[in-house]
């Protein structure tokens, strides 16, 4: 080739020309930024009852009206309660009792022990005992210098109709370095008779434990020193049926409070209600006597701070509980039961409290008169003792500026830092086909609840068209609106929510109007947005 | 319609580069024969019918776009709008002697990297975009016949060159980088007042390569082609007193095929869509109520079909006829089309005189992205070597409504 010279300069140019527009292509600026008004729907739903209250809560009669029916377990006493079979341990010990050395030849018997514990159940005292679940630990050492075979019997247990034995093998030690092993049992399904090898004792656990020399072995010279140790430990017993007698006890219940989520949400307002039934049930399914003596129920509303004390008889009265019928293999549990209504209680009062607590407090008497049974009280793994409230409301009512409450936190694009939503409007459309109208009122609140800012919202959510059979028979169609301004939006981003209010005003604040299954608002949410192209980060 | 449509567009789509480009090289074949070549070529041009370059520029540059700039492009639309950019760089080596015992017949090798994208668009798509559907209140924008493509890739291939006339073919392998492209064949949206319901009609086509990898990364392998160069020129008649040259040429570039990996989505949509908003099921559960892209993509039933398919490279075909005269005074008319939405026929006219080693023309055309552009070209002879400028957007390109910007710079040296 000519010209090789000036060929490599020429060359080299063109590389670098090559290589600087190639890292001119690499750049990645960032991107363009700018403003446009977006319009359009955001959300469409149907709120209808249900969205408030659970479908199980509302029983819906042929014409259509509605009625509430609450269940909550006041308090209830399960086996942990009534019976608790803690974990025992047994020990035997055998060591000669001269100093010896005396020789024992191979299969010699040098254990041999009947014996019978005790388990520790207080108040309680069983006759049988059939497990759910439990294991039976057996640790045996040796400090024998022969294997060692050993035999731990119970005698008033079975399992599946047979009895019950564990054997294990232990190779030779000696007082310095005993020989040691452990076995494990499982116990579910394991029958006990606890009344011993006479049958006339409680909580008594019949064992035999014998040790042999290996016949098999040599046999052993033994002194005093060499001792052969076993300790059986029976750990985490559950009992799936028990019977004996369970003692004259008391058994204090509370006091306690439990939440009530039926009103949930509802944070201030008057709820009148046309009528309200309630039924206190008592349960018993265990096989003893009992006699329970309610202290005090009470209503508590938290956001309001009211609380309403139940008044009725049952309040303080004692109420006398059967014991259940054993079936041999199940029960049936004896039940106690009370209605509540306006005539008879406050319990209107009561409900129109819109509690989210109940408080409550009682007291059990076991066997309030001895053991009339002769020892054949009895529970099941499944047997309780649990008193129910269950609440019937009619639902015919007033609403005065009943409050609900929603908080919620969308779940925006971008970040605090950079994000394309800039400011905007809420529009709300609203076809309300139920007898009440809605005033909503928005908050921003941070995760504390503690209010930030306040959107203003114009516009009312006007109640459906009431006719004078108090029925709504033409939805109307109602707009609201809200604006969000950049520093609310910005707020949003800042880890703030926004506490949404409905306030329910029934039509007629003279009568009580009827809810009906068929009731709806339809409800579409648009949005006028202010929104930057590339704005999010 | 996003930002990375008129980013894309904005970014590469274009170049008209004159006639007496549709050869190889710079130097005339007479004084160049047999010469081992090394020819460095960058071209890049923007151009637009409607759309001013203060828009184009600011999506390229990135910041703000105020609303009076996106204002003053939206009051210079008409009723069907082109934009496109093209950015190409090659380089070539011509060498040898003879090939396959052909006198004169060299071998070349060649590398590009190539960014283009076009597209055409009604005045709606553009506000839409840039305003926002506020404004279409209880209206119909009308998106109908709009397209976008871009298509980024980089080739390698051999060929060969007849030194004598100027004649070449090349081979090209071609690695796909990144494809995105949108054809609306019928498109519309209708938003209801106060926003309470978008009435879509949209029947398109919508194609994008693997978005799991950095598509705007060179190292990127998104698919695979072959590609096709080539030119050949007819002689019209013998030299005579006057003329050196008389002669019609045609062309050629990167015309080939992509198969775009497995990784690439497509969707096809034929349907009308009423939007009335996210339906939930319960106003009083909206807690982890996402707002976004992907949720907007569901509620639309846009779901996208993943796959490998094949698509025509943006390549370009021209007819050219020049002439040249004894006292160096030189014309050529050029007729080009490029493969990208929004490109129509190109004419190119250029007249110029050679002044010894140096070459210096003006040029006048209509089409391609744009409107009617004037420039000019240029050549310089250093040593061995020579530099080409050629300017075909000058008279529109500075200014408030500046509309194009285009630059070739060719760095040839011949031993």
């Amino acid at each position: 080739m000519k010209n090789a010279r000036p060929c490599v300069r020429v060359a080299s140019l063109a590389i670098v020309i090559v290589a600087a527009s190639f890292s001119g292509c690499r750049k990645d600026p960032k991107e363009a930024q700018w403003d446009v008004d977006l319009l359009g729907p955001l959300v469409i739903t149907t709120f209808t009852l249900n969205d408030l209250i659970a479908d199980s809560l509302l029983e819906t009669a042929p014409d259509g009206s509605l009625t509430l029916l609450y269940r909550s377990e006041l308090f209830g006493l399960r086996l942990d309660t009534v019976l608790n079979v803690p974990d025992t341990s047994i020990a035997y010990r055998y060591g000669l009792p001269i100093p010896g050395p005396v020789n024992f030849a191979a299969g010699t018997t040098v254990v041999s022990q009947i014996g019978t514990s005790t388990l520790d159940v207080d108040d309680v005292q069983l006759r049988t005992l059939h497990l759910r679940s439990g294991q039976l630990s057996v640790s045996l050492t040796n400090m024998v210098a022969s294997t060692v075979i050993s035999t731990f019997q119970l005698p008033g247990a079975t399992y599946l109709g047979q009895p019950v034995a564990i054997t294990q093998s232990v190779g030779p030690g000696s007082p310095l370095s005993p020989a040691v092993d452990q076995i494990l049992r499982d116990l579910s399904s394991h029958q006990f008779d606890l009344r011993g090898p006479d049958l006339d004792q409680v909580n008594a656990l019949s064992t035999e434990f014998n040790v042999q020399l290996d016949p098999n072995g040599n046999g052993a010279p033994v002194t005093s020193q060499d001792s052969v140790i076993a300790i059986a430990s029976y750990l985490g017993l559950v009992p799936q049926y028990a019977e004996g007698y369970f003692g004259q006890r008391s058994i204090a219940v509370g006091p306690e409070v439990t939440d009530v989520d039926v009103f949930a949400g509802i944070t201030s307002g008057v709820l009148d209600l046309e009528q309200v039934t309630a039924r206190i049930k008592v349960i018993n399914g265990i096989g003893v006597d009992g006699r329970i003596r309610i202290n005090a129920l009470t209503s508590i509303n938290t956001s309001t701070g009211v609380s309403v004390p139940l008044t009725h008889t049952i309040v303080g009265d004692p109420i006398n509980l059967n014991r259940a019928q054993d079936l041999g293999g199940s029960f049936q549990p004896s039940v106690w039961q009370t209605t509540l209504d306006g005539g008879n209680s406050n319990i209107d009062v009561f409900v129109e409290n819109l509690p989210n607590q109940l408080n409550y407090e009682a007291e059990l008497e076991v066997n309030p008169l001895g053991d009339i049974s002769n020892g054949h009280d009895f529970l099941y793994y499944e047997s309780a003792l649990s008193a129910q409230l269950e609440v019937e409301i009619p639902l015919r009512l007033i609403a005065t500026d009943l409050t609900l409450e929603n908080v919620v936190r969308p779940e925006l694009p971008g970040s605090a830092e950079g994000h394309a939503l800039l400011n905007g409007d809420l529009r709300l459309f609203a076809t309300n086909g139920f007898p009440f109208s809605a005033e909503l009122r928005m908050d921003l609140v941070d995760p504390d609840g503690v209010v930030l800012n306040s959107i203003p919202v114009t516009g009312l959510v006007e109640a459906g068209v009431v006719g004078s059979n108090g029925l709504v028979h033409t939805p109307i169609l109602s707009r609201c609106d809200a604006v969000l301004t950049e520093s609310q939006v910005d707020l949003l981003y800042a880890d703030a929510r926004i506490r949404l209010r409905a306030v329910f005003n029934t039509a007629d604040q003279t009568q009580h109007l009827p809810l009906l299954a068929s009731y709806k608002m339809d409800l579409q949410v648009t949005t006028g947005t202010h929104y930057l192209v590339n704005g999010d980060e | 319609m996003n930002s990375r449509w008129w980013g894309g567009a904005a970014l590469f789509a274009l170049p008209l580069l004159a006639a007496g480009q549709e050869r190889v090289g710079l130097f005339a074949q007479d004084t160049a024969s047999y010469c081992t070549r090394i020819l460095v070529d960058g071209a890049y041009e923007m151009d637009a019918n409607a759309v001013y370059n203060e828009l184009l520029l600011g999506l390229l540059n990135g910041g703000y776009l105020d609303r009076e700039l996106r204002q003053r492009s939206s009051d210079a639309l008409r009723g069907m709008n082109r934009l496109g950019q093209v950015m190409q760089l090659r380089a070539t080596v011509i060498a040898g002697d003879s090939v396959f015992r052909h006198p004169g017949l060299q071998w070349s090798v060649s590398a590009s990297h190539q960014d283009q994208g076009g597209m055409r668009f009604r005045p709606d798509v553009y506000d839409l975009t840039f305003f926002g559907n506020a404004a279409y209140e209880d209206r119909t924008a009308e998106l109908s016949g709009s397209a976008y493509e871009r298509q980024q890739f980089q080739t390698i291939g051999l060929g060969l060159y007849w030194a004598r006339t100027g004649d070449h073919v090349r081979l090209d392998f071609v690695k796909g980088q990144s494809l995105s492209a949108v054809d609306l064949d019928d498109a519309t949206l209708y938003t209801a007042p106060d926003g309470r319901r978008l009435d879509v009609r949209l029947n398109g086509t919508y194609w994008q390569s693997d978005t799991a990898v950095n598509g705007s990364d060179l190292r990127t392998f998104n698919g695979s082609g072959f590609a096709v160069s080539f030119s050949h020129g007819y002689i019209l008649g013998p030299e005579n007193g006057r003329h050196v040259r008389n002669r019609i040429t045609a062309s050629v570039e990167d015309l080939g095929l992509i198969r775009w990996n497995g990784g690439s989505q497509r969707l096809q949509q034929d349907t009308s869509y009423s939007y009335e908003g996210l339906r939930v099921d319960n106003i009083f559960d909206l807690d982890g109520l996402v707002l976004g892209e992907e949720t907007a993509q569901d509620t639309l039933g846009l779901h996208f079909e993943q796959g490998a398919y094949w698509r025509v490279m943006p390549y370009r075909a021209a007819l050219a006829y020049d002439m040249q005269w004894r006292a160096g005074w030189r014309w050529a008319f050029t007729l080009s089309q490029r493969y990208l939405p929004g490109y129509m026929p190109l004419y190119h006219l250029e007249a110029g005189k050679s002044l010894g080693h140096p070459f210096i023309g003006l040029s006048g055309q209509y089409g391609g992205f744009g409107d009617l552009r004037a420039g000019l070209r240029a050549a310089f002879q250093m040593g061995p070597a020579r530099l080409g400028l050629t300017l075909p957007n000058l008279a529109t390109a500075f200014g408030e409504k500046s509309r194009g910007l285009a630059a070739r710079i060719t760095l040839e040296a011949c031993f």
